[in-house]
């Protein structure tokens, strides 16, 4: 607890995902109004309405209460899938080496060429849009960052004479991978996690944003984009784009900052 | 040295032909049928209900009948005859928009890259040298905050602020109607400030972060303590030193920074409705023009690939460590 105190800024990190983390769960108190109801168009904030209403009469705070919950799922969701799949390729290219090391490098580096955005984007052209092709279309590009960073880390460690040993004794692969190799992998698990959240958040963002994310349940990143594309910015209805920006920017520093500041104190 | 460049072409043009037939494998691995990714979900609907003898026809004419390998011989052909088809939203080849749009974004693009190249190096150094220095305190967390904020946010942020509260900026578009002349590229020079100053910041942030961290790694090894202990001057050691040593990472990076010379404004260009190849991406994907799109990504794509062969050559061109490792491994 003290090494996490002296560390100011991860602790801001992990403050604000709680915050999120809880408005998530406790949607369904929290806000007032079912999101997609319908009522009167354009109201300026007011006591029945905290953050007035939107082109279709949705309540806007209760659209931004629900939205934590698209914008983490999907955030984190494709994190845990970038995660998985990139620590899965260094478990086995740093353990067994040779040719199986040779072809998961090269396929990280063939991933790495492929330009993430223009992919992402057409694979949404390709699929039927939903939360899964999304899904896919965020992760299919961002797991080389973390298979390359591990598989250097997995590499170090089967260097290790105790593993050497484990090896030499004949303890089966799976208990040596997963109870000694991957404890020690652990802090930069989460480190690189945290990024791949705030990476994914970004991602989703910009592209639900530019309207190719999810259809039927918003995310911020839908609520900005209708708000941008029904011209609030002209009409001075700040109550409007300006919570959403805002809640983006945040919930992404937060995940940047418990990744970036967590990577700095191992060093 | 030769060796090593041979080495790393040839994988780049395996890359290519790999990134190639991806986008080959996409349009027959989808659900659909792959005469919508031709012409168009509106227009397959459309025939599918009143002409259905048509659609059968263009079927044909696509070859959409023959086997897989006739067909990936075909599309091999065409993209190596540059013939990307027809963009259904305009009807023009796709290569001709292409090079309309892509004059456009080029404007932004450059612009950037030549000054967030220098701005970023300059502060960089300065933060990288002293680390926890008043100057790195300062400066790290604004662009660590900057590298953070998603484009579209900052994007709009901006936009609110200079276009609509303070009115410096036109809000909308690349030039105003109807001028000629000097007046036009005053104009276009207008319109493009803000969208090159929100990409500017963004590069600058990237390059910061990269110029910084190298310089304080390469200022505490031993042979720049054993220069400084020697009583070589502060300025000597930092540029015969540090310099030399943190521009090969930089100028790597650089190079490969000059494959998203064409794909990497995509929201700014939305949000500022410059028509440039960022836009026509979005256009094309959210309208389903899949020709625009699979060459979009094509293009994109080659670029990366060929930016990241130049960093790697001229990596191996500046610092003879990887020349030697090179020569050595292979």
């Amino acid at each position: 607890m003290t090494k996490l105190k002296s560390n100011k800024a991860m602790l801001a990190g992990l403050v604000i995902i709680a915050f999120f983390v809880l408005v998530a769960c406790l949607a369904d108190l929290l806000s007032p109004y079912d999101p997609s109801a319908l009522g009167v168009a354009y109201q300026k904030p007011s006591a029945e309405h905290l953050l007035g209403t939107n082109d279709l009469g949705q309540d806007i705070f209760s659209e931004m209460i629900y939205g934590v919950r698209v914008s983490l799922f999907l955030g984190i969701f494709s994190a845990l899938i970038v995660t998985f799949v990139g620590s899965t390729l260094a478990l086995i290219a740093g353990y067994y080496g040779g040719a199986a090391d040779r072809i998961i490098c090269a396929l990280t580096d063939i991933a790495m060429a492929v330009p993430s955005l223009p992919l992402t984007l057409l694979l949404i052209a390709y699929l039927k849009s939903g939360v899964f092709s999304l899904v896919l279309a965020i992760s299919i590009t961002a797991w080389t960052g973390t298979a390359r960073i591990l598989r250097s880390r997995v590499r170090q460690i089967c260097q290790l004479p105790y593993i050497k040993i484990e090896k030499t004794l004949g303890v089966k692969t799976p208990v040596i991978l997963f109870r000694h190799v991957l404890p020690n992998l652990k802090d930069i698990l989460l480190t690189r996690m945290a990024l791949s959240v705030s990476g994914a958040m970004m991602t989703e963002s910009g592209l639900s944003f530019l309207g190719l994310g999810t259809y039927g349940q918003k995310s911020w990143g839908n609520i900005l984009h209708f708000a941008f594309f029904r011209n609030s910015i002209l009409r001075g209805q700040v109550w409007w784009y300006l919570p959403p920006i805002i809640c983006i920017c945040v919930a992404v520093m937060g995940f940047m900052l418990v990744g970036y500041y967590g990577q700095q104190k191992k060093d | 040295m030769l060796l090593h460049v041979t080495k790393k072409v040839l994988i780049a043009i395996l890359t290519i032909w790999l990134i190639i037939t991806i986008s080959f494998v996409l349009v027959h691995t989808m659900p659909g049928d792959p005469i919508i990714f031709l012409i168009g979900e509106e227009e397959y609907y459309y025939l599918l209900d009143n002409d259905p003898a048509y659609l059968d026809q263009l079927i044909e004419k696509y070859g959409l009948n023959d086997d897989m390998g006739t067909q990936y011989a075909r599309y091999m052909r065409s993209v190596a005859t540059l013939d990307f088809g027809e963009s259904y939203s305009n009807h023009k080849p796709v290569l001709e928009n292409f090079l309309s749009a892509a004059k456009w974004t080029l404007r932004l693009s450059i612009p950037t890259l030549i000054v967030a190249c220098f701005l970023g190096a300059v502060l960089g150094i300065h933060a990288g040298i002293h680390p926890g220095g008043r100057f790195d305190r300062i400066t790290t967390p604004i662009f660590l905050v900057l590298n953070t904020i998603p484009s579209n946010c900052l994007s709009l942020l901006l936009l609110i602020l200079f276009a609509y509260k303070l009115k410096w900026v036109p809000i909308n578009g690349m030039v105003s109607p109807g001028v000629m002349g000097a007046a036009r590229t005053a104009s276009i020079l207008h319109h493009m400030a803000l969208p090159l100053f929100i990409l500017i910041i963004f590069r600058t942030s990237g390059d910061f972060m990269l110029m910084k961290s190298t310089v304080s790694q390469i200022r505490s090894e031993e042979y720049v303590l054993t220069a400084r202990s020697k009583g070589i001057g502060r300025q000597k050691v930092l540029f015969r030193h540090v310099l030399k040593n943190a521009l090969v990472p930089y100028s790597t990076s650089l190079c490969m920074q000059l494959g998203s010379l064409l794909s990497g404004s995509m929201i700014v260009e939305v949000v500022f409705g410059w028509k440039g190849m960022g836009q026509m991406m979005y256009t094309a994907v959210s309208n389903r023009d899949f020709a625009t799109a699979q060459f979009c990504f094509l293009l994109s794509a080659v670029c990366v690939v060929l930016s990241n062969l130049l960093g790697d050559i001229v990596n191996a061109a500046i610092d003879p460590r990887i020349r030697r490792e090179a020569g050595a491994d292979d």
